[in-house]
């Protein structure tokens, strides 16, 4: 062997990146993207104004020109935002969210200090990310609340189930946790903030012309965190002038006579507001005192339900799954895989054994338990292996003969364009054309393997088969 | 003949390379317009290019993924300036290889023996008998040796030539030095890697 003969063994034996190895490096990169992300993106499609409140309250509403849209909500008041049609949201001050992007599949906020009390109805393929220090945050549908502080984030989930990314790890916070950026493990959700999301699920915002971003400002009654005393109350401001007056869709808002005005859109070329809203004074005493915060509308959630003290950790059982496919005892493996998904449900590993167990069901040709392992795999929030988790599923309609075959691989390619599996896709969906209509049904395929992967050994079957 | 062959895969890495390069052009604009799915996607099309990249300049040193990380988060960075006069693609190998030299220069002043030998086993494992395996561990610790002690501008072109066989235009274009320059690092490294491995009980 020569020298480069020996240079090329060498470099070349493991130079393969396979799906999971790929997603892992995206799930630690995705993080530090977000707060990476350049502060100036001008190009959030939904309006952005000035509501205000006063009446009762003394509010003046500040708007000066900074590069980027924010809603400030200073000490001791709430901001009540519907971030999107989805999303019912309140800043609780001294607090300040950025919007990032929206569109149908995925709004983007930026928290950057402060806590956001959300809840967000998400559905199919919907979800909201909040982009926090240290973390970013991932929501399909729940209620949560989401404390930035300085260099770390805290989320707490009411119910549903939250993903948190940091550059660390990948966790899910599930039902009555709470998990922070700079904690090994979640705990159970804090009473104050359990109460608080109770309250904002209880609370019912009047809905906002969508895609409008509605703020309704209103001093805080019931504090989070810090009581706040209630000096003599000033004499009540009028409401500014452009303001109209909002139906009373809550019984806290009525009572402070909530006063929302619809926002300007601002484009790429504008210098967009940033809304800040002053603290806000406590009520005067011709108004109706501040109700205490009306019951739920449902229990409140669980505490976190305590894990059992297992005896292998995630890592340690997913490293043993490792060995056993290394040793090619996949039954051994889809064993400790089954074991973490049913131990830690919550663990940063659950997306990858669900994959693995998706892919041993595949190999031995279960079907049904390869399509079983895909869905809960699909259920993941924003999974980075929720690509080749759709290829596999592709995979397994190829294999098993479904009609549906071609058109999941149509899917496939249409929703990940560029994906490291576009070239095989593209070759299953020939050979289908191919098996049902020869090659004149197939050209049409062929044409395409040969003018995206020329170089391709299929390529070049396909042409002398084919062309 | 020959030259109609030529012509005709010349015209056809031509399609391809735009095909790949307006799609890629596609996925910047929707970045831009902040579709934060469209650098996922970026992501997906080019992760396994760089990570190959990396391990053929590299070696297969631990310090890959995270490097595969800081491409990504650079190419991020460099992308609001990005005017699509080379290929994305382009643009995500060259800074491949920045990050790459950037490894190599901070190893090449502390020399430290970066490849697990474990590594080793693995490849010398499909060798044959005891003794064979042994050679080839021998001759491939002699080999990373040997690249280790080489400087990375030329350590880099002569992989590239080498192990990737591009031309000396392309290293050039990826390097950003003239077809001349890396025709030298090219037969200069390759010289002192033949010295340096005939005097490998020097080197070891």
């Amino acid at each position: 062997m020569t020298t480069e003969d020996l240079l090329r063994t060498a470099l070349t034996i493991d130079d393969g990146l396979d799906d999971i190895r790929r997603a892992h490096v995206w799930a630690r990169l995705e993080p530090r993207l977000a707060n990476a992300m350049p502060r100036v993106r001008a190009r959030w499609p939904i309006a952005v104004g000035v509501g205000l409140v006063a009446a009762a309250a003394a509010i003046a509403v500040v708007v000066r020109t900074s590069p980027s849209a924010s809603f400030v909500a200073p000490a001791d008041t709430t901001l009540s935002l519907h971030v999107d049609d989805a999303t019912r949201a309140v800043l609780v001050g001294p607090a300040e969210l950025e919007p990032v992007s929206h569109s149908p599949q995925l709004t983007v906020v930026r928290l950057r200090r402060g806590t956001l009390l959300a809840e967000f109805e998400g559905g199919h393929g919907r979800a909201l990310r909040i982009l926090a220090p240290g973390a970013v945050v991932e929501i399909v549908g729940t209620l949560f609340s989401v404390e930035a502080r300085d260099h770390a984030t805290c989320v707490s989930v009411a119910h549903g189930t939250v993903k948190m990314t940091t550059a660390a790890r990948v966790q899910f916070v599930t039902n009555g946790q709470r998990a922070c950026s700079d904690e090994a493990a979640p705990g159970p959700i804090a009473p104050a903030i359990r109460d608080a999301l109770a309250h904002h699920e209880a609370s019912t915002i009047a809905a906002a012309p969508k895609p409008i971003v509605t703020p309704i400002v209103t001093p805080i009654e019931t504090p989070v965190e810090t009581p706040v005393e209630t000096p003599e109350p000033p004499v009540a401001q009028p409401a500014i002038a452009s303001a109209e007056h909002a139906p009373a869709p809550t019984s806290r808002a009525s009572e402070h006579m909530v006063v929302e005005a619809p926002i300007p859109a601002v484009t790429a070329s504008e210098p967009a507001p940033v809304v800040s809203v002053m603290p806000a004074p406590p009520p005067p005493r011709s108004l109706p005192a501040p109700q205490s915060p009306p019951p739920p509308q449902s229990p409140p959630p669980p505490h976190a339900t305590p894990t059992p003290t297992p005896a292998l950790t995630p890592d340690e059982l997913y490293a043993a799954a490792e060995r056993a496919l290394a040793a090619r005892d996949p039954a051994a493996a889809d064993r400790d895989l089954a074991k973490l998904v049913a131990e830690f449900p919550s663990s940063n590993l659950v997306d990858q054994a669900y994959y693995e167990r998706a892919r041993i069901a595949f190999d031995r040709g279960d079907w049904p338990a390869a399509l079983h392992a895909i869905d809960l795999l699909a259920r993941i929030p924003a999974s980075p292996l929720a690509e080749p988790g759709a290829y596999l599923r592709c995979r397994v309609a190829v294999a098993s003969h479904d009609g549906a075959a071609a058109d999941c691989l149509t899917d496939y390619r249409a929703r990940y364009p560029r994906s490291p599996h576009d070239g095989e896709a593209l070759g299953a969906i020939l050979e289908l054309a191919f098996r049902a209509g020869g090659c004149a049904r197939a050209k049409p395929y062929v044409e395409e393997l040969v003018a995206r992967y020329p170089t391709s050994q299929a390529a070049a079957s396909w042409s002398a088969r084919c062309r | 003949m020959i030259a109609a062959l030529a012509v005709l895969a010349a015209g056809a890495k031509t399609e391809r390379r735009d095909a790949g390069a307006a799609e890629d052009l596609a996925l910047v604009e929707r970045h831009r317009a902040g579709d934060p799915a469209a650098f996922a996607s970026i992501y997906r099309a080019h992760a396994a290019g760089v990570h190959r990249r990396l391990s053929r300049l590299l070696g297969p040193v631990p310090e890959r993924e995270d490097l595969l990380q800081d491409v990504f988060l650079a190419l991020h960075h460099a992308l609001p300036a990005f005017r699509g006069e080379a290929a994305l693609a382009t643009l995500i190998q060259r800074i491949a290889i920045n990050k790459a030299c950037e490894l190599l220069r901070a190893r090449y002043r502390r020399p430290t023996t970066s490849v697990d030998s474990a590594y080793f086993d693995d490849i010398v494992s499909r060798v044959g008998s005891p003794e064979a395996q042994a050679s080839a561990r021998e001759e491939l610790a002699a080999v990373f040796a040997c690249l280790a002690r080489i400087k990375p501008k030329k350590r880099v072109a002569l992989l590239l030539r080498v192990v990737e066989g591009l031309s000396f235009e392309q290293i050039a274009e990826l390097v950003d030095a003239t077809p001349e320059t890396v025709a030298k690092r090219v037969q200069y490294g390759h010289r002192e890697l033949e010295a340096l491995l005939a005097r490998r009980g020097d080197v070891a």
